[in-house]
């Protein structure tokens, strides 16, 4: 399931609102949230909803294990346990296929088997286990003994599917005091809406630019198009990925939650680095907690643990060599800005920084999106002029037709609005408390809207 | 203060919820979406292992939400008018890209020229498809009975003639390639020409892919000068006409500002309003049914091409007044259906079949009706059609 549809938004949402404010018991709630967390989960993967049940319950008892026989051998092997299945599910439903692929390639054999389909959220939640299990073993987190909050913190729906990759460590307390204040749900409501916003009205608009420049013929495009599709594709994927960060925020509010944020205006950043500390921060610090320190961070074999650091990123951002690709172009944007233009760096004006940060990423989202190298190949010829065409009527067409959005993309990009109501907030209160309501309903009557003019509508991180 | 105003918030969210469920769930379905789409809405899924385990019955429940859902049309067109403050438009249009049912079981992209008062689709020729066509007429050339003439008559479409015209390729040259690799005995109709005289005349319909009836008439007009040296007058006719016709570009480009666009229907009447018996194969069963040359639209309700004929048949017979003994068998695609009005003046007989969906062969049609001529008349863009053509050679 999805929550920018209309199943989600008409039946899911409110049904479940509804039973979990039904009661004040906690368990009662709990029940509640993981019967519909589950069903949420099965309602798009019938089958697979038992390998997310299967990887909770081994890290619940791996992380009773570890507790009750914390320092001993028996907690090391509880620890590799939890690593071998959780790598093992990934392994095998995300990138068995990938594997064969490479192997039938070096070895010029032909193994016949293309890999099991994707089940959704694999990524998300394997990666959620393994910190709890890691965190045991560390002696950073509290044990849960119970398997129902333990299922709670795994399977809960706002996070299930597409992150924020959230540690046990984080929501440990908030599992057994969840109180929630009319402010609390208010902001839930407000950073739901945001995410709406992002997603139906930003993300999927740009998408269907995207769609028009970048799934055909890429020949025969208009240089002016193809960029015109990429940087659609830039927007689109951060407002898809970031819009459901938001919703998934403010859901988790609903029900007494509070998640890390996972998005901070990355576009605005100066450098590469900046960067990686404002996108999808809860993968980044994930790494870095979990393979980049361990492995000897900046202190030891600095070069080799960012290479490996950004390998492991691009591919668990899909099974194929371009994500890969993608992960090492930014390990090494990374490594060049750390060792050679440090100082450069801190004395370039802002707006500079941001033009060098941007084109970059560009760059990088022609690597991300091309899975076939020919296209990527195609995509940069057109785009520096090989059909000789700079702007055909298509391009000048979606361009003035989309005009207006695109200068919302782009200013929503940088927290101009954010400012604005800040200021607004203390400088005119009764407009910031006028201007509340109308945002809600104004986002919500729009989103259904064209949620009901729009049928097909996809999460583009469903693929993780 | 603060406190106050959370409350309120979430009242109105609440409320807004509530809302969402009252029209997804409680609200009746919108019947009139159905006319507009041209389709059935989907119905509820059933619930079986299979179903349930597949994923489909998940699928299918959210794509029967999505058309039941109350009020359906007045939401999709609100969100046709907030798309469309997405940006502006320029003097030059926009190409649009949408995909397309061909009625063949197999969609396909379709690019559509919009510009401020009309909606065109661009041509984008196909030699492979284009070859096959003249192949599958040749074909038909040498297997039929000697004394069964064979015509060809293609029809160019509105972007053709339009001047602002980009990226659109030349249907002439489709059409005079294919003209010219036909095999001699196939006499072929120039409506081309014909309509190219007459351009800047009403020929084309500013919201829908067909000719108007009055380019048919050109076309007619081209048809009956070639075959029988006559020239129809239009004086000879009573030309009645209805307004507010949206047709299928419109739904395609969902630009409400077209709606200040909308066509004129016209048709023309010459004597009687001929009764059309048709006969389709449904559900392992044939079914008889009658139509009319002219389906006249209600007193008030909005005209559509389906005026024309009462639509595409499988099979339709016309039995005229003429008693001069000539039978003519017509293939087509819907471009005919403003055309046979006129082409029954010339027969005693026109039977009609559709490619798409015909159950029967030429070839029985041949034996078992004294036909003296055989007819293919397409609009250019089925020649780029492979699946059309495909059924084209099947019903040989």
């Amino acid at each position: 399931m999805v929550f920018s549809s209309l199943l989600f938004l008409c039946i899911f949402l409110p049904v479940v609102l509804l039973l979990y404010y039904a009661s004040k018991n906690l368990t009662y709630k709990n029940v509640i949230l993981v019967i519909a967390s589950l069903l949420f989960y099965a309602w798009g993967e019938p089958i697979y909803v038992l390998a997310l049940i299967f990887s909770s319950f081994v890290d619940y008892t791996v992380g009773r294990v570890i507790h009750k026989h914390f320092g001993t051998w028996k907690a090391k092997a509880a620890l590799l346990t939890s690593l071998i299945i959780n790598l093992g599910l990934l392994g095998t439903f995300k990138y068995a296929g990938f594997f064969v692929d490479n192997i039938n390639m070096l070895l010029g054999t032909n193994i016949p088997f293309s890999g099991f389909s994707l089940p959704l959220g694999i990524s998300f939640y394997t990666f959620q286990t393994l910190s709890y299990s890691i965190d045991m073993y560390r002696g950073n987190t509290k044990v849960q003994k119970s398997l129902l909050k333990f299922m709670v913190y795994v399977s809960m729906f706002p996070q299930l599917v597409a992150g924020p990759i959230v540690r046990y460590v984080d929501i440990e307390a908030q599992m057994d005091k969840r109180r929630v204040t009319a402010k609390d749900f208010e902001e839930g409501i407000l950073r739901f809406v945001r995410g709406l916003f992002k997603k139906v009205i930003l993300a999927n608009s740009a998408g269907k630019v995207v769609a028009t420049f970048l799934e055909g013929d890429l020949a025969t495009l208009s240089a002016g198009g193809a960029w015109l599709g990429l940087i659609m594709y830039a927007f689109q994927i951060y407002y898809d990925f970031s819009g459901y960060s938001d919703m998934a925020i403010g859901l988790g509010r609903f029900f007494g939650f509070r998640f890390l944020e996972n998005f901070n205006y990355p576009y605005i950043s100066k450098n590469v680095t900046e960067f990686w500390r404002r996108w999808h921060m809860s993968l980044g610090t994930f790494f870095r907690d979990y393979v980049y320190i361990p492995l000897g961070g900046n202190r030891h074999h600095h070069i080799r643990n960012i290479l490996v650091v950004w390998f492991l990123t691009g591919f668990w951002h899909g099974a194929s060599w371009n994500f890969i690709l993608w992960g090492l172009y930014y390990g090494l944007f990374l490594l060049i800005e750390k060792k050679c233009f440090r100082g450069a760096l801190l004395k370039m004006p802002g707006w500079l920084g941001t033009i060098y940060n941007s084109i970059v990423v560009l760059l990088g989202w022609a690597l991300f999106y091309f899975t076939d190298f020919s296209r990527l190949v195609q995509f940069f010829k057109t785009a520096f002029g090989s059909s000789g065409v700079l702007l055909d009527l298509t391009a000048k067409g979606e361009f003035f037709g989309n005009l207006f959005l695109l200068l919302l993309l782009v200013l929503c990009a940088t927290p101009v609005f954010k400012n604005l109501a800040e200021k607004v907030k203390e400088k005119l209160p009764a407009l910031y408390h006028i201007g509340k309501p109308v945002w809600i309903l104004g986002v919500m009557l729009i989103s259904f809207t064209l949620l009901v003019g729009q049928t097909f509508n996809p999460f583009l991180y469903f693929r993780f | 203060m603060k406190k106050f105003s959370a409350k309120l918030n979430i009242i109105l969210f609440v409320l807004l919820l509530a809302l969402f469920f009252f029209i997804g769930v409680l609200a009746p379905k919108d019947l009139s979406t159905v006319e507009k789409e041209n389709r059935e809405l989907k119905a509820m899924p059933t619930l079986t292992k299979d179903s349930l385990f597949s994923g489909s019955f998940s699928k299918d429940y959210e794509d029967y939400l999505a058309d039941n859902v109350g009020y359906r049309s007045f939401f999709v067109d609100l969100a046709s008018k907030i798309e469309n403050l997405k940006g502006i438009k320029t003097k030059d249009g926009r190409i649009v890209t949408t995909t397309k049912d061909l009625g063949t079981g197999n969609a396909g992209d379709n690019h559509l020229l919009l510009l401020s008062d009309r909606v065109m689709e661009v041509y984008q020729k196909d030699d492979t498809a284009r070859d096959a066509y003249v192949d599958a007429l040749n074909l038909y050339a040498e297997s039929l009975p000697e004394n069964i003439r064979l015509i060809s008559m293609l029809i160019p479409t509105q972007i053709e003639f339009y001047e602002g015209k980009k990226n659109s390729d030349s249907q002439k040259e489709t059409i005079n390639y294919i003209y010219q690799n036909l095999n001699e005995d196939i006499v072929t109709i120039p409506a081309y020409e014909a309509l190219k005289a007459h351009k800047d005349e009403y020929l084309y319909f500013r919201t829908d892919h067909h000719w108007t009836q009055r380019g048919a008439f050109y076309g007619y007009a081209a048809f009956s000068e070639t075959l029988f040296g006559q020239t129809p007058l239009e004086s000879d006719y009573k030309i009645r006409s209805a307004d507010g016709f949206l047709g299928y570009l419109y739904s395609q480009a969902k630009d409400p500002s077209l709606k200040k666009h909308a066509d004129t229907i016209e048709w023309f009447n010459k004597g009687k309003n001929l009764t059309v018996k048709a006969k389709a194969f449904e559900n392992g069963e044939f079914v008889s049914y009658e139509s009319k040359l002219y389906v006249e639209p209600a007193v008030g309700a909005a005209p559509k091409y389906g005026i024309f004929m009462g639509g595409d048949h499988q099979f339709a017979e016309i039995t005229t007044e003429n008693k001069n003994g000539k039978t003519l068998l017509v293939m087509k695609d819907s471009y005919a259906n403003t055309l046979l009005p006129f082409l029954v003046e010339q027969y005693e007989t026109v039977l009609v079949i559709d490619p798409r969906n015909y159950f029967g062969t030429v070839s029985a049609l041949t034996e078992e009706y004294d036909i003296d001529d055989f007819l293919i008349v397409n609009y250019v863009f089925t020649t780029t059609f492979g699946d059309f053509i495909d059924k084209m050679n099947a019903v040989r």
